[in-house]
């Protein structure tokens, strides 16, 4: 009986030790979703905070952050992560010249054995305003000088093709618009004989009544 | 036959059967947990990356890009190397043809593997017309111990 009872005894304590060491761990949780933002080109730098909370009994210690582009730095006000507590990871994002869907990946290495890396995301849609393919026209020094062709296309509703005009001169261009926003140009150089560069400016009103500039590069080389 | 006879058939040791069972689970769980990177990974796919030792054997004159920051370009760099990324796009572009030539070859390098920016940028120049584009595999760090 009495070996019963220790036995019941030794299990018990067995089971609330166990459970105790359980709950002694800490506990990461986050937002797996990847953030989606929309921005337009060419804005000022954007921010996210991203939280961590710990619901576990353990502090953890945020040991590094890291992107995968040097276009979103990482700070955070907190070093631990106490018990209960929450750490606010900012991330900022510089838009720049940047465009189109901006997948950006962030991981938080931490010291908890179970997430030590905690991968956080963050898309970022940047909506094209205007295509313009190629960027550059390219003509070999000393070779016949033949037309080539680009097309221009405007991708942002409401934005309207003011005009366009070659910076110098020396090439011929011959602009096309089909009214519905897309830009077929013809450009030939009046001599090829020589190396020179130029640049053909598409100037664009936004639906903001700004206006940009846009280039096609022209390269005699 | 019932459904469990069909899941677990006779003969077949269940423990074994339910590790397949979990693993393929966990396998389908996978692809829906992580969305992220997806894209980075189809661009990836499109421009070629090579080792230093590989880049050496192409033949062709080579212009390096570095797309880190400019603080870590003005830190170090690759010799002769011009600092181009998204950020400064439009007006890099036009340093990057002021040294360009068709026979040259463009190679994008970022800080390390974990860095996509060369990939993105890489992809870029290729959509903006140049022809003959790729990502130093490694990146800055690999350069660095060649």
């Amino acid at each position: 009986m009495s070996k019963c009872i220790s036995f019941r005894y030794w299990w018990a304590i067995g089971v609330f030790a166990l459970s105790s060491l359980g709950s002694l761990r800490a506990e990461l949780s986050w937002d797996p979703k990847p953030v989606e933002t929309t921005v337009e080109a060419g804005s000022e730098p954007i921010s996210h905070v991203f939280e961590i909370k710990n619901t576990g009994a353990k502090p953890v210690r945020i040991q590094r952050l890291q992107s995968d582009c040097p276009c979103v730095t990482l700070t955070s006000q907190e070093e631990m992560i106490a018990a209960g507590g929450t750490a606010r990871i900012e991330a900022r994002f510089e838009v720049g010249d940047r465009i189109g869907n901006q997948r950006k990946r962030i991981t938080v290495f931490t010291d908890d054995p179970r997430d030590s890396v905690v991968p956080l995301g963050w898309n970022i849609q940047i909506p094209e305003i205007i295509r313009i393919r190629p960027v550059f026209l390219h003509w070999k020094a000393g070779a016949e000088p033949l037309p080539q062709q680009a097309k221009a296309e405007v991708l942002l509703p409401g934005a309207k093709i003011k005009g366009w005009r070659l910076e110098k001169k020396g090439f011929r261009a011959e602009v096309r618009e089909d009214g519905a926003g897309v830009l077929d140009i013809r450009v030939q150089p009046e001599s090829a004989s020589t190396p020179s560069q130029d640049r053909l400016l598409i100037e664009l009103v936004n639906p903001d009544k700004t206006i940009r500039t846009y280039s096609l590069r022209l390269l005699i080389r | 036959m019932n459904v469990m006879s069909f899941f677990f058939p006779a003969g077949a040791p269940l423990r074994l059967m339910v590790v397949v069972a979990a693993s393929a689970l966990l396998a389908g769980f996978r692809s829906i947990l992580v969305p992220v990177g997806d894209d980075v990974r189809s661009v990836s796919q499109e421009i070629p990356s090579l080792d230093v030792k590989a880049l050496h054997q192409l033949g062709v004159p080579i212009l390096w890009i570095d797309a880190r920051s400019e603080k870590e370009f003005q830190a170090d760099h690759i010799p002769g190397a011009l600092w181009l990324n998204e950020s400064n796009f439009e007006t890099g572009i036009d340093g990057l043809l002021e040294r360009w030539s068709p026979e040259t070859a463009l190679v994008v390098y970022c800080s390390s593997k974990t860095c996509d920016a060369s990939r993105h940028l890489a992809s870029r120049l290729k959509q903006s017309g140049f022809s003959v584009v790729y990502v130093l595999e490694g990146g800055w760090e690999a350069w660095q111990k060649r």
